[in-house]
């Protein structure tokens, strides 16, 4: 609201009030309803005096009157502008709200999270996740970091194997130096642990956000397990986690530089031993580094504007530009300059230098700058100064004479940067095809976080979570709003939303005598790519598992442009993968199944049958649908299901019918946000009511028939898949 | 640096119709494209089945064919230093019958052996088909089995092939005139060159999705459509209104709970399966009936999913009863004397490590859907035709070249091999043509890491036919193309490093291949609209293709 013309208003008031003799403001000769000197029609509030004219929201209505601003009517600790029930003290945001939020935030949405979420408000819950602590506030704290935990785990399973060159325990030598290949196994339990919580170690995978963020960037800044050297070094992967994780509200440019001294980039991508050029030898530094540091992790082909649309006008602010123009941001021979700057790194402790097949050198750890290996030029008889995207500088620049801060640097002034990240990451966490809008108001505050810092993570997610494209429901009903779930993260969510445990009682891996301890605690699935057609830190190459580009087969998505990736790797082979596991794990990993139903054994009995080979070897619980079922059905849940063929005399509604009715909703709200259709409700309780298959004359299996299908059949849909 | 020509900024143009670029390579469908689609179903008089292998990363296909003259052997020994391939021949004559009796020696006693280690195997020496062949190259020592093919004139190997738009010539590059395809040395752009079937465009659809839209209806509109693929949802099959079925190797499972047919559950489980996805239901013996016009989302999201859950049972509900019925048991064994399409042991080959067989599995899936199709056990009443998509990764060889590339090789030639064999067993080997492509061949020049870098020109190979040269088959034991000249920054570099310029395009192979495939003039223009830069008579597309490839 301009004020300009309150005050000229006031000033004229005055004079004329000087003027007439009578003293005070006159109020015959304006209509001021609230006496504060400003016309109604001037007023951003005209019922409540407020002289200063304070719109903190600058909607127009002031602060004194306005009841989006800094109101809290329910006194609950939300503001009135962001609770969704401001006069319910005890709720500040939908289930709907809440589940999408932590589809977006987190692993999978949980009941206990949801409740959170809806209680507290989901800009509350942004903020907690935002500042909650995590594994790197303290390296001796309870809460690990992968790499710990990834130790812990070989010792636990592998509790007889001489982890450390000095033996079993002694580790002040490096662990795994040797290299195992197990270790990519304890490596993903460790990465379970943090996307599903643990019940005994609470802490890990408690910072869902930041975990979720760490898996984002794994997507973008991709090292991989499937590498031939990587795979003998699961903790590496562990150790660069570490470092997406513990940057992950940090900053992007202290992220690039970890990467790019990590021991796991230097070797995913060939710059460990990378050396100068040799003109005897023939030889020259390898590009690979140099090239995808440029392409894939910072600027990307060609010029961007701030909303992440290709700059055809050189002018980043205006958007989005006719025509067919690209301007490449970079050339080959950027690529070649960059190559020698990424020269002179090895691993820490390879006795000679760029050994790769080496079990002297640190795997899990920053490398180490050599620089008798670094270019300098003057075998070649260059002056030893490279010139990158037009800025020139010297090899041995920096504090470490690697030049690798400079040369980051240069790509990190790019105005690519901001949008071309930025873009990335809302991809990942909230929609496939963002409007230009949003990626640009994300990229602004990627460039500046108000407080003059470029590349600040925690305010670019903040921004990307509570960016109203995110947050309001409205954007379900928008047709090009929204994602297909990766496999994986639906997976993670079933597992979370039936409160998944690891499976106590596996067998670990023998000792010298032959015998193999029982195991507790530790998630144990090495390998999900097999069903779910990826895998943490497994893609195939380090363009990540689909391509950001890719539109489906579809005349919708080919007429609008639309892309939709996760659908890129959910062909049909996988589809038919994934859909037959959901119904193995569904149907042999239910703790009441395993005890009560169908193997009336003991978890351990069960447990013991399992080994590090053994897929999923985790547990879950249908005890909150079993008793919700039980309740509707015969009032009490001591399990035995009584009343399931009797008819309730008060409305004559089967009592197995109000028992599939509770359950619905009961699903509706922890699978699918309260997002169920009526139609799809309509067809899954005709389904329950009808299908033969589900009877059984216990009545203890059938409700857990009932449920497990239920289940089974949701996550299997396209209702659950599709994250809007 | 901003230091594009004119000509580069002219590439640049014709990238991109409009705004709104998704992504790097920007997003693809102009749906207008096949609009004056071509007769929508040739008329074919027997089956035909092109196999596309892809290495993926790019093959160093420098060390797999080497110049086996004196004086180009010295070229390429001098960039190649350490890592060139000795000039040894290793007499394949000796093993070409336990090769096809399945009694190749093991371990030490393969001939490219040298102490047990890949490494050294891999510089031992190679197969020197001069004199039985007029062979310009050898094949490497790892590739015995590859080097029998070529003898036995049932593959033939074109020399330095690459992405192009236009020839090109060293003195063009210099002049900076050059017609140069966009993002040359760069993985994902020169794949999806090669998958558009365009150096110029990669935003288009694949060549193979095309031509799939274009022969709608094709196989008597069998589910399966043409194009298959055993490595993901790869654009080259990726059409407008047409994609790719993708499968994996090994056993073709089926819809847990829900076959069709099968009982009276599991048809309730499918029509609530279906519903629930807004997919309609079959008529079944199902005893439940769902309204699924109810709820056809409008949520594109929700649409395309569940489109995808459709085109994935059904394809599996036909492709695991057939299977079901049609199982295949070789009586050929591999060259060890394993199981046709077994992986063969570290021991067998002599390596430290054994091979991923990943290539071999898919090759047995491959050998299995052809079966099929030539039989039409799918009982189609015309199935005709089928694109195969196979891939290898891990040739991206920055360093360690000599361990890496060697297990490469090796599995190359077995799989190729036991996949011919399986053709030859089969009866259908005059009506596959298998071929070979990759994102780019590598540098001469190489780096410290004892690898090799992003280059541009390379050899590749095609595969099919029964060895007899017969009129409309292959054209085997033959070297097509021109040899490059391998000095470092010599006629044929681009620039100083031994990135080789291509004499010959992927798209002159490939349309050569799809004509003897049975698509026609007009198509083929449309899917490789570069391909006419190439004709020796102007006007005359038949002149850029390679003529003889095929007898």
């Amino acid at each position: 609201m301009n004020k300009q013309p309150a005050v000229v208003l006031c000033f004229l008031l005055i004079l004329s009030a000087c003027g007439s003799g009578s003293g005070g403001i006159s109020d015959k000769i304006i209509d001021d309803d609230d006496h504060d000197a400003i016309a109604n029609t001037e007023d951003n509030c005209p019922l409540v005096a407020n002289l200063d004219q304070a719109d903190a929201d600058n909607d127009g209505k002031g602060d004194v009157c306005d009841p989006s601003e800094k109101m809290d009517k329910d006194g609950d600790g939300v503001a009135d502008s962001q609770d969704e029930y401001p006069d319910n003290a005890s709720r500040a945001a939908s289930v709907t709200s809440a589940y999408r939020l932590l589809t977006q935030a987190t692993f999978g949405a949980t009941e206990s999270e949801i409740d959170r979420v809806v209680s507290i408000g989901t800009f509350s819950w942004i903020d907690e996740q935002l500042n909650k602590a995590s594994a790197y506030d303290s390296s001796s704290d309870k809460h690990k970091t992968h790499l710990q935990r990834t130790i812990e785990i070989s010792k636990t399973v592998d509790p007889s194997r001489d982890w450390y060159l000095g033996g079993r325990d002694n580790d002040d030598t490096v662990f795994n130096q040797k290299g195992n290949s197990q270790l990519l196994t304890y490596q993903m339990s460790d990465w379970w642990e943090n996307a599903l919580s643990h019940p005994t170690n609470p802490r890990q995978g408690s910072d869902q956000l930041r975990q979720r963020v760490a898996y984002a960037l794994s997507q973008l800044l991709v090292t991989s397990g499937l590498d031939p050297r990587l795979k003998k070094h699961g903790e590496s992967l562990s150790y660069y986690n570490d470092i997406l994780a513990k940057n992950a509200f940090g900053n992007y440019r202290t992220l690039l530089g970890e990467i790019s001294r990590s021991a796991t980039m230097g070797v995913y991508l060939s710059h460990q031993g990378n050396s100068k050029a040799d003109p005897e030898k023939g030889t020259r530094p390898d590009e690979n580094f140099a090239r995808e540091l440029i392409q894939l992790f910072s600027i990307g082909l060609y010029d961007l504007n701030l909303d992440g649309s290709p700059n055809r006008d050189n002018d980043t602010s205006t958007y989005p530009d006719a025509g067919d123009n690209l301007i490449p941001s970079y050339t080959q021979s950027d690529v070649e300059e960059m190559s020698k700057v990424m020269t002179g790194w090895d691993l820490k402790g390879n006795k000679k230098f760029g050994k790769t097949r080496t079990n002297d050198g640190e795997y899990a750890n920053t490398m180490e700058f050599i620089a008798e290996y670094h270019e300098d030029e003057i075998a070649e008889g260059g002056d030893g100064r490279v010139t990158i995207l037009g800025t020139t500088f010297a090899l041995d620049a920096g504090a470490d004479g690697s030049g690798l801060d400079q040369a980051i640097d240069v790509l990190y002034r790019h105005s690519n940067m901001a949008p071309f990240i930025s873009r990335n990451l809302i991809t990942r966490l909230v929609t496939s095809n963002p409007s230009s809008a949003y990626v640009a108001r994300v990229a602004t505050i990627f460039n500046d976080n108000g407080k003059g810092v470029k590349g600040d993570l925690k305010a670019v997610i903040g921004a990307i979570l509570k960016d109203n494209e995110a947050r309001d429901n409205a954007s379900i009903n928008i047709a090009t709003f929204g994602k297909v779930k990766e496999p994986i993260l639906a997976w993670t969510q079933l597992l979370r939303t039936f409160r998944v445990t690891p499976l106590n009682g596996w067998k670990g891996v023998k000792d010298e005598n032959g015998n193999r301890s029982l195991v507790n605690g530790v998630y144990m699935y090495a390998k999900p790519d097999d069903h779910f057609g990826q895998a943490p830190f497994r893609a195939k190459s380090v363009f990540n598992f689909y391509n950001t580009d890719y539109v489906p087969s579809d005349n919708y998505f080919s007429a609008n442009r639309l892309v939709a990736p996760e659908s890129q790797i959910q062909t049909d082979q996988t589809l038919v993968d994934i859909n037959n596991r959901f119904n193995y794990f569904l149907g042999s990993n239910e703790k009441n199944d395993i005890t009560k139903l169908n193997k009336k054994t003991t978890l351990g009995e069960y447990a013991k049958k399992r080994s590090i080979y053994s897929a999923h070897v985790m547990l879950i619980d249908f005890d909150k649908e079993l008793d919700i079922f039980e309740q509707a059905l015969d009032g009490d849940t001591n399990e035995d299901f009584s009343n399931m063929e009797e008819i309730d005399p008060k409305d004559k509604i089967p009592y197995r019918e109000k028992a599939i009715d509770a359950l619905l909703k009961h699903l509706n709200k922890v699978m699918l946000g309260n997002t169920m259709t009526a139609e799809y409700r309509a067809s899954l309780r005709e389904y329950l009511l009808s299908a033969k298959r589900l009877r059984s004359s216990n009545d203890f299996k059938e409700a857990h028939n009932i449920i497990r299908e239920s289940v089974q059949l949701i996550t299997t849909s396209s209702a659950y898949m599709i994250q809007k | 640096m901003k230091s594009s020509t004119d000509k580069e900024r002219r590439r640049f143009i014709k990238l991109l119709a409009s705004g709104g670029a998704a992504g790097a390579l920007g997003s693809m469908g102009q749906l207008a494209l096949m609009s004056e689609a071509t007769a929508a179903n040739p008329e074919f008089s027997g089956y035909k089945a092109m196999v596309a292998v892809f290495f993926l990363g790019g093959n160093d296909s420098f060390n797999m064919f080497i110049p086996s003259d004196v004086s180009s052997y010295a070229t390429y020994k001098a960039g190649r230093g350490n890592l060139a391939i000795q000039r040894k021949d290793l007499g394949l004559a000796s093993i070409a019958n336990d090769i096809k009796n399945g009694t190749l020696g093991k371990g030490a006693a393969n001939l490219y052996n040298v102490n047990g280690q890949q490494e050294t195997a891999y510089t031992k020496g190679f197969y020197d088909l001069a004199a039985s062949n007029g062979f310009p190259v050898g094949v490497n020592g790892l590739m015995p089995e590859l080097a029998q093919l070529i003898t036995d004139k049932q593959a033939s190997v074109i020399a330095n092939v690459g992405n192009l738009v236009s020839p090109v010539t060293r003195a063009q590059i210099k002049d900076k005139s050059a017609d140069l395809p966009l993002f040359l040395f760069a993985h994902n752009h020169q794949q999806r060159a090669l998958q558009t079937g365009q150096g110029d465009n990669l935003n288009d659809i694949g060549w193979a999705g095309k031509i799939a839209d274009a022969w709608a209806g094709v196989n008597n509109s069998s589910p399966l459509g043409l194009n298959i693929s055993y490595s993901g949802n790869n654009r080259m099959l990726i059409g407008d209104s047409t994609s790719p079925l993708v499968l994996k190797p090994g056993k073709v499972p089926f819809y847990r709970g829900m076959r069709k047919d099968h009982n009276l559950g599991e048809d309730d489980r499918r029509a609530i399966f279906k519903s629930l996805s807004g997919i309609a239901s079959e008529a079944s013996s199902s005893t439940l009936n769902f309204n699924n016009t109810a709820f056809t989302d409008s949520n594109p999201f929700k649409r395309l999913y569940g489109n995808m859950i459709d085109r994935s049972m059904t394809s599996f509900d036909t492709l695991s009863a057939t299977l079901e019925e049609n199982s295949i048991n070789y009586s050929s064994k591999g060259p060890y004397g394993e199981d046709l399409f077994a992986n063969v042991e570290a021991a067998d080959i002599g390596f430290s490590q054994g091979l991923s067989g990943s290539f071999t599995r898919q090759l047995e899936g491959v050998a299995q859907m052809i079966d099929l199709g030539a039989k039409d056990a799918f009982n189609t009443g015309n199935y005709k035709r089928q694109i195969f998509f196979v891939t290898m990764g891990g040739f991206d060889t920055h360093n360690n070249q000599a361990t890496r590339h060697s297990a490469l090789l090796r599995e190359i030639s077995l799989g190729l091999w036991k996949f011919q064999t399986a053709m030859q067993e089969l009866g259908h080997e005059k009506k596959v043509t298998t071929f070979s492509m990759s994102d780019f061949g590598r540098s001469i020049s190489v780096n410290s890491g004892g690898g090799t870098d992003h280059a541009w020109g390379g050899h590749h190979f095609v595969m099919g036919g029964a060895g007899d040269r017969s009129a409309g088959n292959l054209n085997g034991g033959k070297m097509f193309g021109n040899l490059p000249d391998l000095t470092l920054d010599g006629p044929d570099d681009y620039s100083k490093k031994g990135r080789m310029i291509p004499s010959t395009a992927q798209d002159q192979i490939n349309a050569t291949i799809c004509e003897w495939f049975g698509v026609d003039q007009s198509l083929i223009s449309k899917i490789f609209p570069n391909v006419s830069n190439f004709e020796t008579t102007p006007g005359n597309l038949s002149s850029a293709f390679l003529e003889d490839l095929f007898v």
